[in-house]
């Protein structure tokens, strides 16, 4: 929840939410009782993203100010295809995100053929949006979204062998992110 | 009653939501903000600005601006050199001075073009009077570009005709994402002629004389 207050996951949410609720109805929602509910439901999930963004419009002029301000850390909003180009040209950590990338939208279309269009649209726009910024922190954007843990538990599930190396890699990997956040390496942030 | 409710809450949320897309539709920000942080055209916030007069000219590759420059807007990064024109936000790179300029002047500038400019050539702006600035070869040279400026002018633009490529378009072995345009050095203006004047900023390597 606190996450929907300032970032996008809350209108991303709206999408799974109402892709969820449509499909429920046969794609003809009545506006009965129940599904009053159901539209309010759908109302607050970007509610939180919305406050945030007229609080800093109040305090800026610019209700996207927390997008805008990345300027002065020369990042700016990039064809999300350019920046996994440019990241497979690049050194290993960049190679590293661009791969994680491509497996996250690997995974999207994994959910697709397993008819979870609305987790398969919130894990493509969860991975392309950070990725028009640039790849860094692209694992964070990845290994913990909902939809992915998904895929994982799918993929894994009956199959003792593969838990244990996920386990060990679950385990692993965030040992080395943390290692390499305490050692200042910047591809961490 | 609960109905009632639900339908407030409905028209509550929606009168939010209604604030909210005129908020991000009607920015109420500076004309600096804007061209910093949503245009991106303006290439630094708030540059320190070190003394100098336009004689004395502008190394591009030295923190900060001079006095007499109050901004540049379409440039990328300071590199050791000096500093390219990037076209990402903007194709027409300028210089906005703290004083207008007025009269017979000329404009030094050792500049060299990206490699998609190259046999191209760029008109160079002030005021209303126009000259065109051709880029034979990759090289950087000194230019002399002679303005007779009959009102006041307080800005030195660079107008490409078309948008420069991507490096990483146009060169495949170059993993740079900047449209480049013209590698800029140094800046000096003097009051004059151009033929009148001796070398920009009386340094003996700018002895290259295009115009």
């Amino acid at each position: 929840m606190s996450q929907a207050d300032t970032h996008l996951v809350g209108f991303l949410f709206a999408i799974v939410y109402l892709g969820e609720w449509l499909r429920s109805c046969n794609w003809r929602p009545l506006f009965r009782k129940e599904d009053l509910n159901k539209l309010i439901g759908l109302m607050l999930c970007p509610l939180g993203m919305a406050l945030y963004m007229l609080y800093l419009y109040h305090w800026t002029g610019d209700a996207f100010a927390q997008l805008h301000v990345q300027a002065a850390w020369a990042r700016f909003v990039e064809n999300p295809l350019l920046v996994l180009r440019v990241c497979l040209r690049g050194k290993q950590w960049l190679q590293f995100g661009a791969l994680t990338a491509i497996g996250g939208l690997l995974a999207s279309v994994f959910l697709l053929k397993l008819r979870k269009p609305e987790l398969a649209v919130y894990l493509a726009l969860s991975i392309l949006i950070p990725l028009a910024g640039g790849i860094s922190g692209m694992a964070r954007y990845l290994w913990w979204q909902p939809p992915f843990l998904y895929v994982v538990y799918v993929g894994v599930r009956g199959r003792a062998a593969a838990w244990a190396i996920y386990m060990a890699f679950a385990g692993g990997f965030p040992s080395i992110m943390s290692f390499s956040w305490f050692s200042g390496h910047y591809f961490v942030i | 009653m609960k109905i009632l409710t639900k339908l407030l809450l409905i028209v509550v949320l929606l009168v939010v939501y209604a604030m909210t897309l005129v908020a991000f539709f009607h920015p109420d920000v500076t004309p600096k903000y804007q061209a910093y942080f949503i245009d991106h055209t303006l290439s630094e916030w708030s540059p320190k600005h070190y003394s100098s007069d336009p004689e004395q000219g502008m190394h591009f590759s030295k923190p900060g601006l001079p006095d007499w420059v109050e901004s540049v807007y379409g440039f990328s990064f300071r590199e050791d050199w000096g500093r390219w024109t990037d076209a990402f936000a903007t194709t027409d790179p300028s210089i906005a001075f703290t004083q207008p300029f007025t009269g017979q002047i000329c404009v030094y500038l050792v500049a060299g073009p990206a490699p998609a400019l190259v046999g191209k050539s760029v008109s160079v702006r002030m005021g209303e009077e126009r000259e065109t600035l051709p880029f034979a070869c990759a090289e950087p040279k000194e230019y002399r570009i002679p303005f007779h400026l009959a009102g006041e002018a307080s800005r030195l633009e660079f107008v490409m005709s078309e948008r420069p490529p991507r490096e990483i378009d146009f060169a495949p072995n170059n993993n740079d994402t900047r449209r480049l345009g013209i590698a800029m050095s140094y800046l000096a203006i003097r009051r004059g002629s151009c033929a009148d004047t001796t070398n920009a900023g009386g340094n003996p390597q700018l002895s290259v004389k295009e115009k």
